[in-house]
């Protein structure tokens, strides 16, 4: 039996579901500002609720907006020095272009000079960084360092050169996070950069998260293995999640992409997930959530790691409503909870479901409703939000449509019935499934396990096929290791990225591979 | 004479990657250098054409080799400051200035950069117009102007001048080099006096680069149409419009070739489009006819912001609209569609002008 549990921006749901994937039970929470007490009353009630003691349960697996929300309202970030490995110190400075909010995690910065050519052969007549490591050693407790980040240029074709810098570091230093650029993103200084430093400015918010999880795991006596899903909608272990939570950023909305599949049984789809503070709009294609290609960005910083390629409009169902100029408009900000103040449950401020709710008084079915509270609103002011949101959404859709087939379209999440039936007339198929409002905990549940290689190979001797062989046979490897059936392992993608101009020689290969918990 | 600041830089940035085609790098590093190189070292002087002494030394400087490799070692500037300095002292002369060898993400951004820190001027005129992959496609060659001496120069401090007996040899050993200096390296190239560029360079080039993106970043603005702003601006036809259905990459003999099909969309619903491309665009064509080929520009833009694609950033199931626009005349000349057209690239097809064959798309 899995227990599955989403932490969204607005509620925290918790599902308990049989291996061969029927639902037990469910329930639902507000997100609380730890995050923590919502998981464990949400997680209680559902084990309660199933009848199932916890020694029953194989595996949690969790999906959360937490990660991104530390950036989104910075909150336990850590201090972070950055080594920057070059032959020469770059024109470009680190973190430019970034929000100034952000910036002022990255505490120290550090120019060593990288010893070796784009080979990765060292040059033994350079003199080693010893100086500026000692410096940097000293300078950990002096300025309260809380994480270090290492960048090496070339480091995705070798990674010596930022292994020995982390070396010495931990000896120094075991329990202090470092992050190598080369574990996290590919060839691409600057974007590797960014995303190397934002995964090390994450490394405390994320280990306190993982601690908290594990105390009330072992409170609800879980000591099953747990997992949390990451960008590409395939799991992680507890233990790789705190070492790389940039990866973690998209889990939410993978698991809201593969959970609308499940529930619809379409392996292809594009999924609308209306949730109380944003719409995202995704596409999963025979099973695996689409991710971006290339380098994506991150609060408009530049970083090659691979997020779900979304569409999310910055409102969803708790946006709060107001007319300026005699024109409707949705605000950022978003109620705490509607079923408090919405007018449409008799409390006194106006947000995007109250206009459906005018308009469509059937959309839910809920005996707490006081739908005379929505007497104070014009028809007609509701029905502009309405076109308003309807247009974002169609345009959305056609924008992740391909063009040779219109692929059906799930709505999914708490606000889904509002937008169910009516609007969508124009696509082939519209599904609202049910079991749509946990949409997310029930994706958790079903992610694959993945193991994926990114690695630039000299090929020396060697030929391509050897080096795609020896990838393949070592992420299967992997696989097995993390627990995976044999039989399900298979290679979902495959991408070769010849190096322009040096042809013949290297080989930047991506390989990825799913395989099912067994 | 006027001043660049970080504003202006945006705007070319982006025009700058318009033209050049598809290819011409990630326009991303480009801009962040010379956004960094204002900052600290001010805002760039930029110098029209006819600002420029008819004797003044006036180099080029430019990237050359994988913009992948690029991007894993961003110059520092000390390379190009050397291969300046280095060619200076061959020539017995100052430089007075530099100026861009083509239009592009990265290649029109670095002499903005090297400007800056070097306190040079630089000067609003290039060799091309747009993109091109090797350095004897540029209208200097057509008026035989040699490409060396040159200075190629990587960033261990190693600098190498070549004299060459043409220009298809500078490119063969300059190359070579490249490759050695670890796949990239940074060059000052095509010394000429202020009388050649004026004669023999495409002038105010970034300035049609600036408005471009301009353009496009008003259109934003004030929710008015990107695509028929740039079109005006860069005298452009609307190809096509539509989604990429499929797109093949592979990299032969150093460069990256491909195909990108488009699904048409609105009114060119049921034609398909192929865009193909040797790192730049260089041949549109549906099943029917031939809509615009080398030398004149094929760009891809986003249809919704109008903003340029590169080739690596072409997308399945990305809304575009394909623009072709005209050339610069020195290169519809008989030596111009033999350095840069449909021939050299292994096209079988004779050059056409876009707008000649934009007509015939009106008539049929």
């Amino acid at each position: 039996m899995k227990l599955g549990i989403d932490v969204g921006g607005t509620n925290t749901d918790a599902v308990v579901i049989t291996n061969d994937g029927k639902l037990l039970s469910w329930s639902k929470h507000l997100t609380t500002k730890d995050i923590i007490t919502g998981i464990k009353l949400a997680a209680n009630e559902a084990l309660q609720e199933a009848n199932i003691p916890p020694e029953k349960i194989e595996g949690v697996f969790l999906g959360t907006t937490h990660v991104l929300n530390a950036l989104y309202y910075p909150n336990n970030l850590a201090k972070t020095a950055l080594i920057r490995m070059t032959k020469i110190p770059s024109l470009i400075g680190p973190a430019i272009q970034w929000p100034s909010y952000l910036k002022k995690y990255i505490g120290k910065v550090y120019d060593f000079k990288s010893l070796c050519d784009y080979k990765g052969n060292k040059d033994d007549s350079l003199n080693p960084n010893s100086g500026q490591i000692n410096k940097l050693l000293s300078d950990i407790e002096k300025y309260s360092i809380e994480s270090i980040c290492i960048v090496g240029a070339y480091s995705p074709l070798y990674e010596t050169e930022e292994r020995e810098i982390r070396k010495i570091i931990k000896e120094h230093y075991p329990e202090i996070p470092v992050t190598m650029s080369h574990e996290i993103g590919s060839t691409g200084f600057i974007e590797r950069e960014n995303a190397a430093l934002l995964n090390a400015i994450l490394s405390k918010v994320i280990r306190q998260a993982m601690t908290d999880l594990s105390k009330i795991f072992k409170n609800l006596s879980l000591n099953c293995p747990y997992w949390l899903t990451q960008n590409d909608g395939s799991l992680m272990e507890i233990h790789e999640a705190s070492e790389y939570p940039i990866l973690t950023i998209g889990s939410g909305v993978s698991n809201s992409i593969r959970g609308a599949s499940i529930l619809s049984g379409l392996k292809s789809c594009i999924v609308v997930d209306a949730g109380g503070s944003t719409i995202d709009i995704g596409k999963i294609i025979n099973g695996q959530p689409e991710v971006s290609v290339g380098s994506s960005s991150i609060f408009d910083i530049q970083v090659n790691v691979r997020v779900p390629q979304i569409h999310s409009l910055p409102y969803g169902g708790g946006s709060l409503i107001t007319i300026e100029n005699e024109l409707a408009k949705i605000k950022e900000t978003i109620a705490n909870d509607i079923e408090q103040q919405g007018m449409a449950w008799g409390g006194h401020t106006w947000t995007l479901t109250d206009s459906f709710l005018k308009l469509f008084p059937d959309s839910f079915q809920d005996e707490t409703l006081k739908l005379k509270g929505l007497d104070l609103l014009s028809k007609e002011d509701c029905r502009k939000v309405i076109q308003m949101v309807t247009k974002d959404i169609k345009e959305s859709i056609s924008r992740l449509q391909p063009s040779v087939e219109d692929l059906p379209v799930i709505l999914v999440g708490g606000g889904s019935p509002l937008l169910a039936n009516r609007l969508f007339g124009r696509y082939k198929k519209v599904l609202h499934p049910a079991g749509y409002h946990i949409c997310n905990a029930v994706g958790a549940c079903f992610a694959p396990l993945s193991a994926e290689i990114d690695k630039v190979f000299w090929l020396n001797g060697i030929t391509k096929q050897e080096v795609i062989d020896r990838a393949n046979e070592q992420l299967f490897q992997q696989l097995l290791q993390k627990g995976a059936k044999k039989e399900s392992i298979e290679l979902v993608s495959l991408e070769e990225f010849p190096f322009d101009y040096l042809e013949g020689e290297v080989l930047r290969v991506r390989l990825k591979a799913l395989g099912e918990l067994a | 004479m006027r001043k660049l600041g970080k504003q202006e830089i945006e705007d070319i940035a982006v025009g700058a990657a318009l033209l050049g085609t598809g290819g011409g790098g990630d326009p991303y590093i480009g801009k962040l250098m010379a956004l960094q190189a204002i900052e600290e070292y001010g805002e760039i002087t930029l110098l029209d054409p006819d600002e420029v002494p008819d004797d003044a030394l006036i180099v080029p400087s430019a990237m050359m080799g994988a913009p992948t490799v690029m991007l894993e070692k961003a110059p520092s500037g000390e390379e190009a400051a050397a291969a300046f300095k280095n060619l200076e002292s061959y020539l017995g002369k100052e430089i007075y200035a530099t100026m861009p060898i083509e239009a592009g993400g990265l290649n029109s951004m670095l002499p903005l950069a090297l400007a800056a820190k070097l306190g040079l001027p630089v000067v609003d005129v290039d060799g091309m117009g747009r993109a091109f992959p090797e350095l004897q496609m540029v209208t200097f060659y057509l008026d035989g102007i040699s490409a060396t001496p040159m200075v190629i120069a990587d960033e261990k401090g190693n600098t190498t001048l070549l004299s060459t007996i043409n220009n298809v040899w500078t490119e063969r050993i300059a190359r070579a080099a490249t490759i050695e200096m670890g796949g990239s390296s940074m060059i000052a190239i095509y010394p000429m006096t202020g009388k050649e560029i004026k004669k023999s360079g495409i002038s105010n080039i970034l300035k049609l680069e600036e408005e471009i993106g301009r353009a496009i970043r008003l259109a934003k603005e004030y929710n008015a149409d990107p695509i028929s702003e740039v079109l005006k601006k860069a005298n452009g036809f609307e190809l096509f419009r539509g989604k990429v259905s499929d797109i093949n990459r592979k990299t032969e003999t150093g460069f990256a070739r491909g195909v990108a099909t488009f699904e048409g969309i609105n009114e060119y619903k049921g034609e398909t489009l192929e865009v193909r491309f040797q790192n730049e665009h260089l041949l549109a064509q549906t099943d029917q006819r031939l809509l615009c080929v080398t030398p004149d520009l094929i760009a891809v833009l986003d249809a919704e912001t109008g903003l340029p694609i590169t080739t690596e950033g072409i997308r399945y199931g990305a809304r575009c609209v394909i623009i072709g626009m005209p050339c610069h005349p020195k290169w519809r000349t008989g030596k111009g569609i033999e350095t840069v057209g449909p021939k050299y690239f292994g096209y079988d097809v004779e050059y056409v002008p876009v707008e000649e064959l934009a007509k015939k798309g009106v008539i049929a």
